[in-house]
């Protein structure tokens, strides 16, 4: 026995209802219901009057107008490598930077032992300099308030892991989320690319 | 390279966008005359406005063909013009609304022959005079409804149902949910109904 439909038409049932593959109980039901025969006609009116609709064409020339416009057979623009051109005050500058560099490696040749001489000097100082801008930097943290506490945690090993991976854990999911905000959304290209 | 119209016109699409590939200007016309009158029926819907859908037409067209090199053979080369031709309309309307319908000719047609000219032609050739009343009271009844829909609703019932456009092909060419290219159409053929019944109910 064909079961009774609880619902009125809807618009999957119209689209059956013009392709001729309505299912049994709406067929049914629409025998029946004034309602939906109603509306199964009215629908089947507003096809029909949409497939008589004429189909209107531009004005005379039009193909010629578009023609005038096209380049025919013109290939896809393939972007080509452009090379800085050699103008004068280039030229120049170019010349200048290699003449630079030539008596720069001339001089150093030459005058070797001086240059060590500068180098050694100035790797000491910067050393110096580190050095005591590191001693200076431990000794201002072990001033602060809050330094012998965190000393104490960092000396229980289980403590220090946990805080240790609980730092990863928040760094990683930083930057998942700022990945996930800066990836621009990829949307489907579905055609040719116009 | 010289082609015979006639085998031009027995061929695919895909067949006529290889030889334009190869720089047959006739492979180009026989596109533009496979499809103008199509698009041009689509974006006259959609912008009421003959002028500007000839314009539009012809920036479709001028689009199309000028980028004929990098077309995707594997996708339907009438998806791709009436996908732009409906972009353009589209983004026509929303740079300015039109609410103006025209049935009787274009608003700048300021002579008789200008008004013939670019009003719609409606009847089809070969009717009796009263089938041609008829038709065109008809014909304009479903017009001026069509034109009370909103543009979206419009493009995709005009695919559907005027162009015969499956839903599937309608939702890559709008870029749509197939559900909402359906739930459109659904909404678009109710408002008509709608519209429609009560043109018959005053009648």
């Amino acid at each position: 026995m064909t079961p009774w439909p609880t619902h009125h038409f809807t618009a999957d049932d119209l689209d059956a209802f013009h392709t001729e593959a309505l299912s049994n109980e709406m067929q049914l039901h629409l025998e029946t219901c004034e309602d939906c025969r109603r509306l199964v006609v009215l629908d089947r009116q507003v096809l029909a009057m949409m497939n008589r609709l004429s189909s209107f064409g531009p004005r005379d020339g039009f193909a010629d107008r578009v023609m005038a416009r096209v380049t025919v057979g013109s290939p896809a623009p393939v972007p080509v490598l452009s090379y800085p051109r050699f103008t004068r005050p280039r030229i120049a500058a170019l010349s200048a930077l290699a003449a630079g560099m030539v008596t720069s490696i001339a001089w150093s040749t030459v005058n070797r032992a001086v240059l060590e001489g500068w180098l050694d000097r100035t790797s000491a100082t910067l050393w110096n300099l580190g050095a005591s801008l590191w001693q200076q930097g431990l000794l201002l943290l072990a001033a602060q308030p809050w330094y012998d506490s965190i000393r104490s945690v960092s000396g229980e090993p289980v403590r220090l892991a946990l805080i240790a991976a609980g730092t990863i854990g928040l760094y990683a999911t930083g930057l998942v989320a700022l990945r996930r905000l800066v990836t621009p959304s990829a949307g489907s290209v579905s055609n040719a690319r116009a | 390279m010289a082609i015979r119209p006639g085998t031009l016109r027995e061929q695919t699409d895909q067949e006529v966008v290889s030889l334009a590939k190869e720089g047959s200007e006739e492979a180009y016309r026989e596109l533009i005359r496979r499809y103008e009158r199509p698009v041009f029926s689509l974006v006259f819907r959609m912008v009421r406005n003959r002028e500007q859908a000839e314009d539009l037409s012809q920036e479709t067209f001028i689009k199309v063909l000028n980028a004929v090199q990098s077309y995707r053979p594997e996708y339907k080369f009438s998806s791709w013009v009436f996908k732009i031709a409906n972009n353009a309309a589209i983004d026509f309307l929303r740079k300015r609304e039109l609410d103006t319908l025209s049935l009787d000719g274009s608003p700048h047609a300021d002579t008789p022959e200008l008004i013939e000219a670019t009003a719609l032609q409606i009847s089809e050739r070969g009717e009796t005079q009263l089938d041609e009343v008829a038709n065109r009271e008809l014909g304009a009844t479903i017009e001026v409804a069509i034109a009370q829909l909103r543009p979206e609703y419009r493009s995709c019932i005009l695919l559907r149902h005027v162009d015969g456009r499956s839903y599937e092909e309608i939702a890559e060419m709008l870029n749509l949910p197939l559900g909402t290219v359906k739930t459109y159409i659904h909404r678009a053929r109710n408002e008509l109904r709608i519209l429609l019944k009560d043109v018959r109910d005053e009648a």
